[in-house]
């Protein structure tokens, strides 16, 4: 019944997008499922030798990158002390942008697939540690103390208790990394490799090859829905159970001094410059394209010219960031209370969203500029599909993570879905949503200034790539820094948006 | 078999000028008056009072889970914090804090690994079957009902033979017959440990049946009001529970429970 | 300055070994042997473009140089200008235009050799709509990285067109635009998106900018002064394999394409597009100079020229930029 009804959906799916490819034909926007068949049988020996070696780069960038994402959450909890540091550092260095890593990487690594796999591995650590960390702090506190009542410090609470307690976490970045692990071997492979999907995804666009395009696109949406379901899968079985009851006592919060809190951003800052410059000269990066702090300053205090171009750029940037950010948390949300209402929704939202998530925007932003044009709707338009996908998992995640207990009050008293969700669900859903506001945050900065590249040539995106082509890398590094303080200012605004909502519903996430 | 090597010397719990005022949003709440507690080494003291009145932050202070303001907790002249470290000290609390995702068996496993002590599966599986679990060893927290899984934390607690023994209102959550059988069946198997027990109860008669000592509470800030001795042979039965000497214990319990709350109300 | 572009092989020994470490063993092993291992940037990924070195390195001009080149592709992502300046790669190719902004954000490039003499950048349109001078461009449509806005203006400014009656539509690089009607023409290269066009079956007419006053040189030679002085025999043999697999390119350029897809079976080749894009590739950079004295040659005429139409862009360089004592040793030998 399951299948026939999976069946029915995948081939109503299929029936659509060919009408769809065929409304559009001769326009080169979209191939349909037939054309795409063809090239795929045509050209099967090469799709499989790319498909290999983007996978390859791929399943190495999100091992390691998820590895050094459980690496940062077990710090932040051992030490909590480093938590803000750790946050702040992750937030820095998955703020930057392709343009200025490339050349870095490529210049680091020389030929092969080093920096595909770290972009790969760089495009998910960030969406692992924050469920992570949101994860192993929704503890019961019970639990805690039982370990505390046998003398055992942070380090048997991680192992016997939180490490456990934070897998339904751990399985939603797991899942919301697959997509993008594939993605950011692709996108790695623009910095210069000599085969794989996205040096064939260049070539079939340059080409006007349509077919190849999206039969490219379908692979790489196909393998990422195979490691998306993989990670779910792999989820039940470290959970044989069902989700635990979180009964949580409130706790006092600890409010630091005043000087404290006005130190520790200053500290933060000081760290962040210090790493900045010393990553630099460790690797004894030229100072021709590897811009140290030192060097952005002097730029940026005696080249007026050029700080009025980066402050109308950053401006233009940040009055997109806001509607971007907003209609890609939306969207997610949306998505993900649509899924629960209507758990048959669920079978097309989701393998469209991976699908989304899992094509290069590249190739996906000429339609969606066709549907949404090149003004302000279409900037909104690409911001929000490059955005929503981890806001809908970690929210899909979080509404279904309603104790079992509350579930039967609301059933007793025969409430309907809607009560559920707006009373239960969303409540029990904070705190998942807020790890996907925060982690949206530099993605929908990153996701701005591509599509200003992409669609509108204006902006701070559309500034970086000048600035890459002319060689001017102080321009680049000042706008890398720039777009990290935009973004660092928007995670802060969502983090105090955060403490606020947590104050009345989830006390637990406020202990340190 | 015991369960552990006992103690060769049962362990004093002596509490001295212990207060606690918590400080929230809304100003300091006084929750402790600086007060005196001891139980003597291997007998059984249960606190109880009006609902919030501080037995369980008390409790939690004996534990070292939380400290005082001022005043000082010496577990057989050590701190608790040596006593946890040594895995000597065991809580149950009110609620069960059974890991969802660890089967029975291994949930009172825990307790011996926590205390970084060596495995003992035969212990275990023999500590299950003296609470009356024998064949759900492999049963998962959420398969088994409010009962069971209290007796699964008590199990866990006894697992590493401990010298002090906190008990947080552990049978609350179950209902007044399973209570009883709980009442009964389990305190031999600490009392043969000669473990010192500190226990919270909202309920008379369980304080009565299984301590030796029932200090009764006042309202917040909280200090004693009443401190009864029960003159009960051990092991208690469920005879016991009809005679002239436990109802006596128990009629005095409850007029001085009457005191405390008319004192509080009184005061407010 | 020399100080911050130091560029000595310790350096480039530690980058190569620091990358080794990091990507766990992703990068070739040091290539035993006496032949000098030399790392040639491309500025794109592997295409006939460069199938004048791909004929150098399958018939072993280089080898026979004594150099083992490497021949590194480009990308989107991929700049070819950092790794010249640190001396990863020996020379890379560029253009007259990035070389003059690298070197004014303080790379010490210069500019060795010119592949194409005259400038790829072409204005495409359809048969029905065209374009064919720029006065045609007024009134119409364009579709372009925004990042060209300089060209177009400078195309404008030689013959005097009025900007401000184009309208500049930002688009990837990419021809579906032109050919489903979102614009009137198309701002690229004459040998990539209109060859594209025409195996697509349309008819695309193309104004070469160069035939409009647009001088500037492309696929120029660079590397930098440090490797001037210092790997000078490995920058002349490495020309000297580029010139020779150059004329073997246009004595045969269905030669050049066929090996081109041989060599890169990985990179999604399409013979015929190939084959076509050779050809076209023959104009710009073969000519009655090149003729006359070789492949590469640029004079102080051409040099001049290109001066010119870099102050328009907004560059300020001199002749200074180019240096041609090493192709003369090239084509002197």
């Amino acid at each position: 019944m399951i299948a026939l009804r999976a069946g029915l959906v995948l081939a109503g799916f299929l029936l659509v997008w060919e009408g769809a490819a065929a409304a559009l034909d001769g326009r080169f926007l979209l191939a349909g499922p037939r054309d795409i068949l063809a090239y795929g049988q045509t050209h099967a020996a090469l799709l499989g030798r790319a498909l290999a070696e983007t996978s390859r780069a791929a399943a190495l960038g999100y091992l390691w990158g998820n590895l050094a994402a459980l690496a940062l959450a077990a710090i932040a909890l051992l030490m909590p002390m480093s938590e803000r540091l750790v946050r702040t550092l992750a937030l820095v260095v998955f703020c930057l942008p392709l343009v200025a890593t490339g050349p870095i990487l490529r210049v680091l690594y020389g030929p092969g697939a080093g920096p595909q796999i770290t972009l790969s591995a760089l495009s998910v650590f960030y969406t692992t540690l924050i469920p992570l960390l949101a994860g192993l702090r929704a503890t019961p506190r019970v639990w805690l103390d039982l370990v505390a009542s046998y003398g055992r410090g942070r380090w048997s609470a991680l192992t016997n208790v939180r490490a456990m307690a934070a897998t339904p976490y751990l399985v939603a970045g797991l899942q919301i990394a697959a997509p993008a692990a594939f993605l950011g071997a692709m996108i790695g492979e623009f910095t210069g490799a000599e085969r794989g999907m996205g040096v064939l995804t260049l070539r079939a666009m340059r080409s006007i090859d349509v077919d190849a395009t999206w039969t490219l696109a379908t692979l790489a949406a196909a393998v990422s829905m195979l490691a998306y379901a993989a990670a779910g899968q792999l989820g039940r079985l470290l959970w044989p159970g069902a989700p635990p009851v979180l009964l949580v006592a409130p706790a006092a919060p600890r409010s630091a001094p005043l000087w404290q809190r006005a130190l520790q951003p200053l500290a933060m800052a000081g760290i962040t410059l210090a790493l900045w410059h010393g990553v630099m000269a460790a690797f004894d990066l030229n100072r021709f394209f590897a811009k140290r702090p030192a060097d952005v300053w002097q730029f940026l205090t005696t080249r007026e010219d050029a700080r009025d171009t980066l402050l109308s750029a950053l401006a233009e940037t940040a009055s997109t960031v806001g509607p971007g950010y907003l209609a890609g948390l939306a969207a997610g949300a949306g998505l993900a209370g649509l899924c629960v209402l209507l758990p048959r929704a669920a079978a097309v939202v989701l393998p469209v969203a991976v699908t989304l998530r899992a094509v290069p925007i590249v190739t996906t932003a000429p339609l969606i500029v066709l549907a949404a044009g090149r003004g302000a709707g279409g900037l909104v338009a690409i911001v929000a599909v490059m955005i929503f996908f981890p806001t809908l998992i970690a929210c899909l995640h979080g509404l279904q993570r309603v104790p079992a207990a509350i579930v039967g009050v609301f059933d007793s008293y025969a409430a309907g879905r809607w009560r559920m969700l707006l009373d239960a669900r969303i409540p029990s859903a904070l705190p998942a949503f807020f790890a996907s506001a925060r982690m949206a945050v530099p993605a929908a900065v990153l996701a701005v200034t591509v599509a200003e590249w992409l669609a509108t040539g204006t902006g701070t995106g559309n500034l970086m790539a000048l600035a890459a082509s002319t060689s001017d890398y102080n321009m680049l590094w000042s706008a890398v820094a720039a777009l990290t303080l935009l973004a660092v200012a928007g995670h802060a605004l969502v983090a105090w948006a955060e403490v606020a909502v947590f104050a009345r519903y989830a006390p637990e996430q406020l202990v340190r | 078999m015991g369960p552990e090597p006992s103690a060769p010397v049962p362990v004093e719990i002596r509490l001295t000028g212990v207060s606690k005022t918590f400080t929230g949003a809304r100003g300091h709440v006084p929750v402790l008056s600086p007060m005196d507690l001891t139980v003597a080494g291997g007998s059984t003291l249960a606190l109880v009072g009006p609902s919030g009145c501080g037995k369980s932050t008390l409790l939690r202070i004996a534990a070292g889970l939380e400290s005082s303001d001022t005043g000082t907790v010496a577990l057989g002249g050590d701190s608790p914090d040596i006593l946890r470290a040594r895995g000597a000290l065991a809580v149950a609390f009110q609620e069960d804090a059974l890991l969802p995702w660890r089967t029975l068996q291994g949930n009172v496993a825990l307790g011996r690994r926590l205390a970084r002590l060596p495995g003992d599966t035969g212990l275990v599986r023999d500590l299950i079957a003296r609470v009356g679990l024998a064949g759900f060893e492999g049963h998962r927290p959420g398969a088994l009902s409010g009962g069971m899984r209290q007796r699964a934390a008590i199990a866990r607690c006894l697992a590493t033979g401990p010298q002090v023994l906190l008990l947080d209102e552990p049978f609350g959550a179950v209902d007044e017959l399973t209570r009883r059988r709980l009442n009964l069946d389990l305190p031999p198997l600490w009392q043969q440990t000669n473990a010192t027990v500190l226990m919270v109860t909202h309920s008379v008669s369980e304080a009565v049946l299984l301590s030796d000592r029932v200090v009764v509470l006042s309202n917040r800030p909280a200090s004693v009001v009443a401190d009864i001795s029960v003159a009960l042979d051990r092991p208690r039965t469920a005879k016991m529970l009809s005679t002239a000497d436990f109802r006596s214990t128990i009629a005095r319990v409850e007029q001085a429970l009457a005191q405390a709350e008319t004192s509080a109300l009184a005061a407010q | 300055m020399t100080s911050l572009f130091s560029n000595t092989t310790s350096r480039r020994r530690f980058l190569q070994v620091g990358g080794a470490a990091l990507a766990a063993g992703t990068l070739p092993a040091w290539r035993a042997g006496a032949a000098d291992p030399v790392t040639f940037q491309l500025s794109w990924l592997h295409s006939v473009q460069f199938g004048g070195s791909y004929i150098a390195a399958e018939r072993g001009y280089w080898q026979e140089e004594g150099i083992d080149v490497s021949l590194a592709p480009g990308g989107p992502n991929a700049p070819v200008e950092p790794p010249v300046v640190t001396g990863t790669a020996l020379m890379g190719i560029s253009a007259a235009d990035y070389t003059a902004a690298a070197v004014e954000n303080g790379a010490p490039f210069k500019i060795l050799a010119v592949a194409m003499q005259r400038n790829p950048f072409a204005i495409s349109s359809l048969p029905d709509n065209p374009v064919n001078t720029p006065a045609d461009l007024e009134g119409k449509s364009i579709g372009m990285a925004t990042a060209n806005t300089p060209v177009l203006k400078a195309l404008c400014d030689m013959n005097g067109v009025d900007m401000n009656a184009i309208e500049v539509v930002p688009t990837q690089y990419d021809g579906a635009p032109l050919l489903s009607g979102q614009v009137d023409c198309l701002l690229s290269w004459s040998t990539d998106l209109p060859v594209a066009m025409v195996m697509q079956g349309a008819e695309p007419a193309v104004m070469l900018l160069a035939d409009h006053g647009y001088s500037v040189h492309s696929q120029t030679y660079i590397a930098t002064e440090d490797a001037i002085a210092n790997r000078r025999a490995d920058l002349v043999a490495l020309l000297k394999g580029e010139v020779r697999g150059w004329n073997d390119y246009l004595a045969d350029t269905d030669a050049a394409a066929e090996l081109t897809v041989a060599r890169y079976p990985d990179a999604g080749l399409d013979l015929a597009t190939q084959k076509l894009q050779a050809e076209r590739q023959v104009p710009l950079m073969f000519s009655d100079l090149t003729e006359e004295s070789g492949f590469g040659w640029f004079t102080d005429e051409t040099v001049a020229a290109n001066v010119e139409t870099l102050g328009l862009l907004g560059r300020n360089v001199t002749p200074d930029l180019w240096d041609r004592s090493i192709l003369e040793e090239v084509h002197g030998a």
